[in-house]
């Protein structure tokens, strides 16, 4: 039991959470790119030009059938980047998919008379989606995005163990290193697990409450 | 960038084709074998996330919330080191299997869930009004059903399941991502494994998801069908059905019986319902019977999702009428029909004695009376079925039932009116017959109030009539009035004309009654209310009219 407490010493739990940070660095980051990634991919789906749709459709069937881990592999060693840039692009690359995907429901939730309206008010196509279509669009896939959001959270663990970035999951592996007896690793599994836990529950539980607001908003 | 993809690395990685081959089949033995024991657990996580026992809820919301906000990864090592902790040395596919098993047994626990909750809450109502347990209606009505809206979720969560298997080679799991790492550490070659890793999670993921599509087409039109990767966070809605907690009332819940009923009838021959074993099930005396079924006796029988849903469906509409025959609109009564088990097992009773007597038209209606033994709940049911044949079931009579119900109530009230009113008649005549005995010279007199206070009946029931209708009908039917009342009164135009004013009197009366209950504090008095208050009014009238004749004489006395 001592062997326990003497986990939670300041330094541990600081490198533990120096872990997080990098966690949540590297998920907001790549969140971020896939947003903007994932937005023009959906609208080149939707666009009228055939190649622009069929490019957009390919893209998306690739990354949504294969697995992350292979693209973090990917970028990281056939693409020899840094592994902050590797994760992160992988990251982008794989997420941005789904997110085409929110994107492309969000934007099917506009009313085709928005785009109609903005039309004959002289708005041009980039305009109407900028000041129009995805403020309102973008409304409905805050819950989507954000439990996609977390997924990403919870896949940056892959990448201590696929380039040994020191995020959360690394952090704790490297700490387990240092201590030999067994509760005190499974310890360190139940504190991992706890950080990422908490993080994760409480970001699930901001988009049951942003649902339930949605639904609200949409009965009344 | 070309030299990643040189040809003597493709050279090289195609002479370990047979280790490809390997590695790949690792991939899909881990993924059939995971998604089995994910489906397993999904299946029973999500019938017990709608429980009825809070604790089982919790432990399901337990499980899948760690499940989900826990990194899969974690949960493969934690795996990796508890089971050399238990002295089992596992290989890492059955660490794999397990970890991946539970993880997505979490998400698939969850598209159960909303599968059961996009089930017409009716379901249930039917399910229960015939007699199915709660686990027998689960597994036997609902979950047959909710498959089709399981489905494309499903297989959204197997092509998941199969990228996943993709962490085991950060546990030298032994599949294809494991072999395409190790091939690339060894011979620094990495462009074509991971290419063609890459074409071979492809070739297994891509049939699910189109798969998946394909399934979410059909079902496009069920409103509660969740999409994409988005069942990550599916089921919200699914929240609120708790089988058997929620609480319907009175015609609602016929209502709703009557729309599960639709729903179920929809999802024509869904899996066949076995018998249940109680005797008393309605099923068994529903069924065909023993010898038509060719020798298998009711407990044998099998019965389709359609049979059991038209039988549900010939039990809601014995509950509709048995409220509309005793309730009239009193939620409470309605309710309690609904509800309690006495008043369905009324409902069952009918339903038998109709089903008793439908056997003997077939059969021979005396022999199933006195042939008791074979068909143990029916005996009495079918002699007295033999009386309910005039009533029994045609399109036609299920329209005049229809009417019927809604006219019950009205007919019943107003035969107590014309009742109450006939005794005022009655007590008037009397006095009148003893007035008369007294004053041998004034039966005329006395016939002609006779005649009245029966005018006065009329006019109540008349009443009645006008009030179950809009207000400003009130004065349209002085002609239809006239008219009925010719029939009785034909002649008698003294006692027409002299009531002509009392009617005016008792219609502005009835009025002021009414304003009076809209206005006052009671929000809306029932119909029964308002129409004893009226036929309270009417023999009040009718009362005074004889004491106003009779007053001089009590007093003379």
């Amino acid at each position: 039991m001592n062997g326990i407490l003497e986990l939670f010493t300041w330094v541990n739990i600081r490198f533990l959470l120096q872990g997080l940070g990098m966690t949540l660095f590297i998920s907001a980051l790549a969140i971020v790119c896939s947003i903007v990634l994932g937005t023009v991919i959906s609208i080149m789906r939707t666009s009228n030009s055939r190649v622009l749709r069929g490019v957009a459709t390919v893209y998306i069937e690739i990354f949504k059938n294969t697995p992350l881990l292979l693209w973090i592999m990917f970028t990281f060693f056939v693409a020899q980047l840094p592994p902050i840039g590797a994760a992160v692009l992988a990251f982008t690359l794989f997420t941005s998919a789904s997110v085409a995907e929110i994107v492309r429901g969000g934007l099917a939730s506009v009313p085709f008379g928005q785009y109609e309206a903005a039309k004959s008010q002289g708005f041009s196509t980039v305009q109407t989606y900028l000041l129009i279509i995805l403020p309102q669009a973008l409304r409905n896939m805050v819950p989507a995005l954000l439990s996609q959001f977390v997924t990403t959270i919870k896949d940056t663990s892959y990448l201590w163990g696929a380039m040994a970035l020191q995020e959360l999951m690394g952090r704790g592996m490297i700490l387990m290193n240092s201590y030999n007896s067994t509760a005190q690793i499974f310890a360190i599994f139940g504190i991992m697990a706890l950080i990422y836990f908490v993080v994760c529950f409480a970001l699930s539980q901001v988009v049951r409450a942003y649902q339930r607001r949605l639904k609200e908003a949409h009965g009344a | 960038m070309l030299d990643i993809f040189a040809p003597y690395k493709w050279e090289a990685l195609f002479q370990r084709w047979p280790d490809i081959l390997a590695a790949f089949g690792t991939t899909v033995g881990i993924s059939v074998l995971a998604l089995v024991i994910a489906l397993a657990l999904g299946v029973v996580f999500g019938v017990l996330s709608v429980s009825r026992i809070p604790v089982l809820r919790g432990i399901t919301r337990v499980y899948v919330e760690v499940v989900q906000n826990v990194p899969l990864l974690l949960q493969v090592f934690v795996f990796y080191a508890i089971f050399p902790l238990l002295g089992l040395s596992i290989a890492a596919f059955w660490i794999g299997v397990f970890a991946i098993g539970i993880y997505h047994g979490g998400y698939i626990s969850e598209v159960v869930r909303s599968g059961i909750g996009s089930i017409h809450r009716g379901q249930f109502e039917a399910a229960k009004s015939q007699g199915f347990s709660y686990w027998q209606s689960m597994f036997l009505i609902i979950l047959p059903q909710a498959v089709r809206i399981i489905m494309p979720p499903l297989a959204v969560q197997a092509a998941n399941l199969v990228k996943n298997t993709s962490v085991l080679a950060l546990i030298a799991g032994g599949e294809l991502m494991y072999f395409s790492n190790s091939f690339a550490g060894s011979t620094s070659y990495y462009g074509p494994v991971y290419v063609v890793a890459a074409l071979l999670y492809f070739i297994m993921c891509f049939p699910l998801s189109r798969l998946a599509l394909y399934l979410e087409q059909r079902t496009r039109s069920h409103r509660h069908l969740a999409t994409g990767d988005a069942t990550e966070e599916l089921g919200e809605d699914a929240l609120e059905v708790t089988p058997g907690t929620h609480d319907i009332t009175g015609r609602a819940a016929a209502d709703t019986l009557a729309g599960g009923v639709n729903t179920m009838l929809e999802t024509v021959d869904i899996a066949p319902a076995r018998v249940a074993p109680s005797p008393r099930h309605p099923l068994h005396v529903l069924g065909e019977d023993a010898e038509a079924a060719g020798g298998r006796g009711p407990m044998e029988q099998a019965f389709t999702g359609r049979q059991a849903a038209e039988i549900a469906d010939e039990i809601g509409r014995e509950i509709a009428q048995e409220i509309a025959d005793d309730c009239g609109d009193d939620p409470a009564c309605a309710t309690r029909i609904m509800h309690t088990k006495s008043g369905r097992v009324k409902a069952h009773r009918r339903l038998e004695r109709r089903a008793a007597a439908r056997r003997g038209l077939e059969g021979d209606a005396r022999d199933a009376a006195e042939d008791g033994a074979a068909q143990p709940a029916t005996r009495h049911a079918a002699a007295e079925g033999v009386r309910d044949l005039d009533a029994k079931r045609t399109p036609e009579a299920d329209e005049a039932l229809a009417s019927r119900a809604e006219t019950a109530t009205s007919d019943r009230i107003t035969a107590k009116t014309r009742r109450r009113a006939d005794e005022a008649a009655r007590d008037d005549a009397a006095r009148k017959a003893v007035d008369a005995g007294r004053n041998h010279g004034r039966s005329p007199e006395a016939d002609d109030r006779r005649t009245e206070a029966r005018a006065e009946a009329l006019l109540d029931e008349e009443a009645f009539l006008d009030n179950d209708y809009v207000p400003g009908e009130l004065d349209a039917p002085a002609e239809r009035i006239a008219h009925e009342r010719a029939a009785h009164d034909e002649g008698d135009f003294d006692a027409e004309s002299e009531s002509e004013v009392r009617r005016a009197d008792l219609r502005e009366k009835l009025q002021a009654d009414r304003l009076e209950d809209v206005g006052g504090p009671r929000p809306e008095p029932s119909e029964e209310e308002v129409l004893e208050d009226e036929a309270d009014t009417a023999k009040r009238i009718a009362d005074e009219t004889a004491h106003g004749h009779l007053d001089g004489k009590e007093e003379g006395r």
